[in-house]
């Protein structure tokens, strides 16, 4: 094994500093001497300093924000949800409440209406656990690590 | 970038860094990242957004991380990986015009002589596991023991995985060095 085969696996750990004290002088001296080293090594270099001073693809404003909404959007939507929910659910019940201990509406009229206020709340509730569901399996899950 | 202190257990003040002050720097360096490794800044944006859904969903897990950003960069390259893994060829040529060398346009050619532009070129066309490597340590200034975190690989394998990677490169750009 040549002492280039040897130096030239260092070069990048040279660059990046992260070798020993020892390795580190071994390149140093090498490259020193060795041009066809010298050369890789600074066409490393260029392509490091390149690399930091390019400028980067920069997200559009819309990318800019849509990264971050994920915690304020979708707090205040559950909430708003979870607020709107209890307040047509107590308007309900104080509807037929009030609606069926009115003496002035027949018994039968009173237990019809009922009847299709409880299929209303069956039917509403079953659609809110369906697309609970659907929220819940769309491409923006919650992730698990 | 230094890594962030870890969690103070003295005093009753929290040391812990700001989860706020950690996602706006999240965003930031996180798009370029993935930016670079999807091609595309939709998908990047998406990604993102996954990855700080976690980060948030962690809070605890990210705040008193030895290094938060490792933890982000962890998570931020599984997101793009699961991507990689399973979208189509054709939305990553959007950003990098990744067509084979040979049937560039004369113009396209003389655009590249630019060594930024080329390099920003050949760092998509790179195999992930080598841009992936690139961009942690010359974009995001990661050490070597940082990116081992990152990757979750050997420290022993950094350097030379890197190395290889840098020469690809050198390689594909031996006409603009
Ligand atoms: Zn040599």
């Amino acid at each position: 094994m040549s002492v280039c085969d040897q130096i030239e696996p260092l070069l990048s750990g040279y660059l990046d500093g992260e070798l020993t004290q020892q390795d580190r002088q071994r390149v140093e001296l090498h490259i020193d001497d060795c041009t066809r080293c010298r050369a890789e090594f600074e066409q490393l270099r260029t392509i490091q300093s390149e690399l930091g001073s390019i400028n980067h693809p920069q997200p559009t404003e819309q990318q800019w924000s849509m990264m971050m909404s994920v915690s304020a959007i979708r707090t205040s939507r559950g909430l708003g949800w979870i607020i709107g929910i209890a307040g047509l659910a107590i308007l309900a019940w104080l509807a037929i409440s009030k609606f069926v201990s009115n003496e002035s509406v027949g018994t039968w009229e009173r237990i019809g209406i009922g009847a299709v206020a409880i299929a209303g709340v069956l039917i509403g509730g079953s659609v809110l656990i369906e697309r609970l569901r659907a929220r819940k399996t769309d491409k923006y899950k919650d992730v698990e690590l | 970038m230094p890594s962030e202190p870890a969690a103070g257990s003295c005093g009753h003040v929290d040391r812990r860094p700001d989860m706020t002050t950690l996602l706006e720097q999240f965003r930031r360096k996180g798009f370029v990242f993935a930016v670079y490794m999807l091609g595309n800044p939709d998908d990047a944006a998406d990604a993102v957004q996954d990855g700080l859904r976690a980060a948030l969903q962690h809070q605890n897990a990210v705040r008193g991380a030895r290094d938060p950003a490792a933890w982000f960069f962890r998570v931020l390259r599984n997101k793009c990986i699961d991507r990689i893994r399973d979208r189509s060829k054709r939305k990553h040529d959007e950003l990098f015009d990744a067509t084979d060398g040979r049937r560039r346009s004369a113009e396209d050619q003389l655009a590249s002589r630019e060594l930024g532009e080329a390099l920003r070129r050949e760092l998509g066309k790179l195999e992930p596991v080598h841009r992936e490597i690139l961009l942690l340590r010359d974009v995001h200034g990661f050490s070597y023991a940082r990116i081992a975190d990152v990757l979750s690989i050997a420290p022993g394998t950094v350097m030379s995985r890197l190395h290889r990677a840098r020469l690809t490169l050198r390689d594909r750009l031996k006409d603009q060095l």
